[in-house]
């Protein structure tokens, strides 16, 4: 069994948040009000050093004067506490989210839409796999036609492509949707199950010395 | 006098402390008394390594490191092995972070684990940078003017002053991207790979490996080490067994559980709803 300290407490905590498995109670509380707690100071600690090493200093050191301007619009956002002025928080609220969104706009047409898009209608097709990826494609963007199913349909009228469509979204659409959710799942699973054999390992190797390092 | 539930009932009401203790038993024993299952290199983490194996020896390396104490388990395995991967090769390596503020000190810890083996000298072959706030306009800002994002390092150290950042004048220096974080590649696909044509490669967690092969198949990055399998795997390609081949053993024993139990509560429902009290 280790004789640092630091692995204890952190021992302490590992057991103490795992006891919340059994039934909620006050050593489960102490480890997550700890947890919690060094994350925000953490956090807060952070934003600190961020402001002071990218505004502050440079403007008061290197005279950098336009760094004011970020300064002023940060502080203004506290101003969100006090009904009276929280108006005055609007225009770095404003700038924050309309910075991010035009930044994010930059690349999101070529990444996230035209460069699917071109890499799914190159697609050889020469193996199995890539059949079953247009086809769950074309089904699944199927399933999202709401308009054309339905168009020309009416009393005595049949709309036969919609027909054909609504066929398609529905079986295809939806399985491959219900795959994907599945497959999602079940790396969450792997990914929670994961941290558990993490904790696990520090407990029994780390700890206590049970498991060979 | 109150009826014992029927079996369907209970098999759909196992006392979850019951399934907490079976899921510890299943893992510990697998790490006292290790299995070997065979594990079965992917597609995304060939690719992985490929890219990472195509680098010339010494290149630069920007790595996007976004590791937190949540997903440190699952992440660590694979950056470890990419440590090792890419100090093998003598590769300089710039480590960074805009999402998880306690990243930094995950990097150095990774460091200072593998660095000695190699004998790195922090500063010119290694260097962490400190956490940046702004998310996706830190990321283009980084690609933009990384000197000016980065005036010190996590220590608060000059970068200017360091032989491994005199080096890098711009992001075209970089012979590729590694992200490590619990978040898919789509902000640094949007912000460097799609702007300044940079190749990349991903490790993420499990959770979001399904949305991230998205960007795999259209060639968007050229590997994906996903969860903790793709840590094993990657090991197993750098022929160094590590934590996530030992831990793997433990990862199919639970998911075994897993999938009897997701059984024995659908035969409960079924069986419940042909039953009496179902009434079918």
């Amino acid at each position: 069994m280790t004789a640092n300290p630091q692995l204890w407490l952190a021992a302490f905590i590992t057991i103490g948040i795992y006891s919340f498995l059994w039934k909620e109670n006050p050593l489960q509380k102490i480890g997550e009000y700890m947890i919690v707690g060094m994350g925000v100071a953490h956090s807060i600690l952070m934003g600190y050093q961020n402001v002071k090493s990218m505004a502050w200093e440079p403007m008061v050191k290197k005279g950098v004067w336009y760094m004011a301007i970020p300064l002023v619009l940060g502080l203004l956002l506290w101003t969100r506490w006090f009904k009276r002025i929280s108006y005055l928080s609007r225009p770095s609220i404003s700038l924050l989210v309309g910075v991010s969104g035009a930044v994010a706009l930059r690349g999101a047409l070529d990444a996230d839409l035209f460069g699917q898009l071109v890499a799914t209608i190159r697609l050889p097709l020469d193996n199995v796999y890539n059949w079953i990826l247009i086809v769950g494609v074309v089904g699944t963007l199927t399933h999202f036609m709401y308009i054309l199913p339905g168009m020309g349909a009416g009393p005595g009228r049949r709309n036969f492509l919609g027909e054909v469509l609504q066929f398609i979204g529905v079986y295809l659409g939806q399985s491959t949707i219900m795959i994907a959710l599945g497959a999602a799942f079940a790396y969450t699973i792997m990914g929670r199950v994961s941290v558990v054999i993490g904790r696990v390992q520090f407990l029994f190797r780390d700890w206590i010395y049970l498991i060979p390092k | 006098m109150e009826s014992k539930p029927d079996l369907p009932y209970r098999l759909q009401n196992i006392d979850t402390r019951i399934i907490h203790a079976l899921i510890l038993i299943l893992i510990l024993l697998p790490l006292l008394r290790p299995i070997g299952l065979p594990v079965q290199i992917s597609a995304g983490t060939r690719a992985a390594y490929n890219a990472i194996e195509a680098i010339p020896a010494g290149s630069l390396v920007l790595w996007a490191y976004e590791m937190n104490a949540a997903n440190e388990p699952e992440l660590m395995p694979a950056a470890i092995a990419w440590f090792h991967h890419l100090m093998r090769k003598r590769c300089k390596i710039v480590a960074f972070s805009i999402y998880s503020e306690e990243a930094p000190i995950f990097a150095q810890k990774a460091f200072e684990t593998v660095g000695k083996e190699y004998n790195y000298v922090y500063g010119e072959e290694f260097v962490v940078m400190p956490f940046r706030a702004g998310m996706e306009t830190a990321v283009a800002a980084i690609g933009r003017d990384i000197h000016g994002v980065f005036p010190t390092d996590f220590f608060g150290n000059r970068t200017d002053t360091m032989p491994l950042m005199q080096e890098i004048k711009g992001l075209s220096d970089f012979a590729i991207l590694l992200k490590t974080s619990g978040w898919g590649p789509d902000v640094f696909v949007r912000q460097m790979v799609t702007v300044y044509g940079i190749p990349m490669v991903a490790n993420c967690t499990g959770i979001v490996a399904p949305g991230a092969m998205a960007y795999l198949s259209a060639g968007q990055i050229q590997g994906l080490v996903g969860a903790l399998t793709g840590a094993a795997e990657y090991e197993q390609l750098l022929r160094r067994p590590g934590t996530a081949a030992a831990m793997m053993d433990a990862q199919s024993t639970t998911h075994m559980l897993t999938v009897i139990l997701v059984l024995l509560g659908n035969v409960g429902f079924y069986a419940s709803r042909r039953g009496p009290k179902g009434g079918r």
